[in-house]
C-alpha cells in the first residue's frame, strides 16, 4: 500500500476501534434470525423434497 | 468507499479499505432491489431451462425452491454477514481463512474462470435477446450465432464498461429502475403461461432430456439448483459491505437471490417444458406475444447489463488485492481488463451458452467447498469475530499471517470437499456414483470441507499457534 493509503487505513481503523464510534452494522445477526433460518430451511426442505418426489 | 471507483487513480487504493458508517449506501430496499435485479436478470431463467431437462413441473417446484434456498442461505451467511459487519470486501475478510497469499492464489485461479464465463454468458444472453426482439418486431432472421448477435454481445460489454465508470451508485440507480419492471414482467409471464396451458397441462408435461432413473434425474435437477444458489458466493459479500446492518445484509438475499431467482427459475422451467427449449430468449415471444415478449426480452437484455456490472465491480474489488500495481490502475483500465476475457468468449456464443448447466456443476465443485471453509472458519472456529487491524497488517505482525501468508489447512479442506464432489458427480459428463441420487454432490462436499477444516485447525493449526484461533 502507498503511504497515503496506509495513513487513510490507520485513520479508519482508529475511528472504528474508538469507543465513541457506533456503527449498527457491527452488531451480529440476531440469534433469532439464525434459528428461524435453520428451522425454515430444514423443515421446508424436507417437506418439499418429499412432496416433489411423491 | 462508494465513490472510490469513480475517482481515477485512487480507485484501487481506497476500494479495499474498511467502510465507515456514512459510506454504507444501501438500506433494506436498496440492497433488495440490487439482489432482485441480479437474480431475475440472468441465470435464473437459464437455470430453470436446465432444470426442465431433467424433471417435470411439480418436481421442478420442489428442487428449485430447496436448491436455491439452501445455496443462498449458506452463501449469504458466509459472505454477506462478515463483510457487512466489518465493512470489508469479501476477499479481504477471506485472509482470515486462507492467509493473504492464499487469497491471491485463490483469486488467480478463481476470478478469470468465474468472471469471464459469467460475463460471457450474460452478454450472449443479451445478444440473443436483442436478436429475438429484432426477429419478432422487425421481421429479421438473425441466427443465434450470427455476427450481429456477436455485435450485440460486444455492445453489452461496452455499455457495462461505460456504466461502471460511474461507480457502484450507478449500479444501484440502474437496478432501481430495472428490478421492479423485471419483477412485474416475470410475474406477467407466469400468469400468461398458467392461463394458456393451465396447471394440469403443465404438470403433465415431460422433461426434455431425463435420465432412465427418475431419482437420479430428480437429484441432478436439485444439484443444478444448488449450484445456482452457491454461484452467488463470489459476488454478494462485496456488495453486502455497503449495507447498514446485519439484517439488511442478510434478508434481502432471501427476497432477491432466493425469492426472485426461484420465481424466475420456475417461469423458465415451465416455459421450457411448454415450448421445448431451455433457452429463455427463444420462448419469451411465443409465451407473451410480440409486444409483451419483445418488452420482456428488452428488460432481460438490459438487466443482464446490471448483472455484468455487479459482478465486475465485485471482481474489481477482489483482484485489486493481487498486487499493488493492479490496485493503482486507473478504474477505467481495470474495468476494461476485467471485461476483456468475456469479449473473447462471446465470439463463440453457441459453445459457451449450451454448456450452461455443466458450468453450474463446475461452479458448485469449486464454490461449495469455498463456502464451507469460510462458514466453518467464521462461525465454528472464530465465533463470528474477526480482528479488523489484523486483516490489513503485514504477515509478520498479523494473527492471520499463517505460514508465509498461506493457510494450508484451508486448502486441504477445500481439496477434500472438491474430491468428495468428484467422487459423487463428474461435473462435465454428469456421470454419477450410486450414492449421488441420495446425497447430491454439493452438500456432502460442503459437509466434508467444513468438518476437515475444523479438525485440521483444532489438531494442527491452533496448537502451533497460527491463525489467531483461540
Amino acid at each position: 500500500m502507498h503511504a497515503d493509503d496506509l495513513a487513510e487505513l490507520d485513520i479508519r481503523i482508529r475511528t472504528i476501534e474508538s469507543p465513541e464510534y457506533h456503527d449498527p452494522a457491527h452488531a451480529d445477526l440476531p440469534a433469532l434470525d439464525l434459528v428461524v433460518t435453520a428451522v425454515t430451511v430444514v423443515g421446508a426442505g424436507v417437506l418439499l423434497l418429499w412432496w416433489g418426489m411423491s | 468507499m462508494s465513490d472510490a471507483p469513480t475517482a481515477p487513480g485512487s480507485a484501487g487504493s481506497l476500494a479495499g479499505l474498511p467502510l465507515l458508517r456514512g459510506e454504507r449506501v444501501w438500506g433494506f430496499w436498496g440492497f433488495t432491489s440490487v439482489n432482485v435485479g441480479l437474480a431475475i436478470a440472468t441465470w435464473a431463467f437459464l437455470t430453470g431451462g436446465s432444470v426442465a431437462l431433467f424433471v417435470g413441473a411439480k418436481a421442478a417446484v420442489a428442487v428449485t425452491v430447496v436448491g436455491n434456498l439452501v445455496g443462498v442461505v449458506l452463501v449469504a451467511l458466509t459472505t454477506c454477514v462478515p463483510s457487512a459487519k466489518y465493512g470489508v470486501e469479501q476477499f479481504g475478510a477471506l485472509r482470515s481463512v486462507f492467509g493473504r497469499n492464499g487469497v491471491r492464489i485463490l483469486l488467480l485461479v478463481l476470478m478469470p474462470f468465474l468472471l469471464a464465463t459469467w460475463n460471457a454468458i450474460l452478454a450472449i444472453m443479451f445478444g440473443r435477446a436483442l436478436a429475438n426482439v429484432s426477429n419478432a418486431v422487425l421481421g429479421t432472421d438473425l441466427r443465434e450465432d450470427s455476427p450481429v448477435v456477436i455485435g450485440f454481445c460486444l455492445l453489452a460489454l461496452v455499455a457495462c464498461w461505460l456504466l461502471l465508470l460511474r461507480g457502484p451508485l450507478s449500479l444501484s440507480r440502474v437496478n432501481g429502475l430495472i428490478a421492479p419492471a423485471l419483477a412485474v414482467v416475470t410475474l406477467v409471464m407466469l400468469v400468461v403461461i398458467l392461463r394458456e396451458r393451465g396447471p394440469a397441462e403443465l404438470a403433465a408435461l415431460t422433461p426434455l432430456d431425463p435420465t432412465d432413473d427418475p431419482l437420479l434425474s430428480y437429484t441432478t435437477a436439485l444439484e443444478v439448483c444448488l449450484g445456482a444458489g452457491f454461484s452467488w458466493w463470489a459476488i454478494t459479500g462485496n456488495l453486502a459491505r455497503l449495507t447498514t446492518t446485519a439484517r439488511v445484509a442478510y434478508w434481502p438475499n432471501l427476497i432477491g437471490l432466493f425469492g426472485a431467482s426461484t420465481v424466475a427459475g420456475l417461469v423458465g422451467t415451465l416455459a421450457a417444458l411448454a415450448f421445448g427449449s431451455s433457452d429463455p430468449t427463444t420462448w419469451m415471444v411465443p409465451v407473451g406475444g410480440v409486444a409483451l415478449g419483445a418488452l420482456a426480452l428488452l428488460f432481460i437484455a438490459f438487466a443482464n447489463i446490471t448483472s455484468i456490472m455487479g459482478q465486475t465491480y465485485s471482481g474489481a474489488l477482489a483482484v485489486q488485492r493481487l498486487h499493488g500495481t493492479i490496485a493503482h490502475l486507473p478504474w477505467p483500465v481495470l474495468a476494461a481488463l476485467l471485461l476483456l476475457p468475456a469479449t473473447v468468449m462471446v465470439f463463440f456464443p453457441g459453445g459457451v451458452y449450451e454448456l450452461f448447466f455443466r458450468f453450474l456443476a463446475l461452479v458448485a465443485l469449486i464454490v461449495a467447498p469455498l463456502c464451507a471453509v469460510y462458514f466453518a472458519d467464521f462461525y465454528l472456529l472464530r465465533r463470528r469475530t474477526l480482528h479488523l487491524r489484523d486483516l490489513y497488517t503485514d504477515d509478520a505482525e498479523s494473527r492471520y499471517g499463517f505460514w508465509r501468508g498461506v493457510n494450508p489447512a484451508a486448502f486441504v479442506a477445500v481439496a477434500a470437499g472438491a474430491g468428495t464432489y468428484l467422487l459423487l458427480l463428474n461435473p462435465v459428463t454428469y456421470a454419477s456414483s450410486p450414492l449421488f441420487p441420495y446425497l447430491t454432490a454439493s452438500l456432502p462436499a460442503f459437509a466434508v470441507t467444513a468438518a476437515a477444516h475444523v479438525v485440521i485447525t483444532k489438531t494442527i493449526v491452533r496448537p502451533l499457534n497460527r491463525g489467531g484461533y483461540r
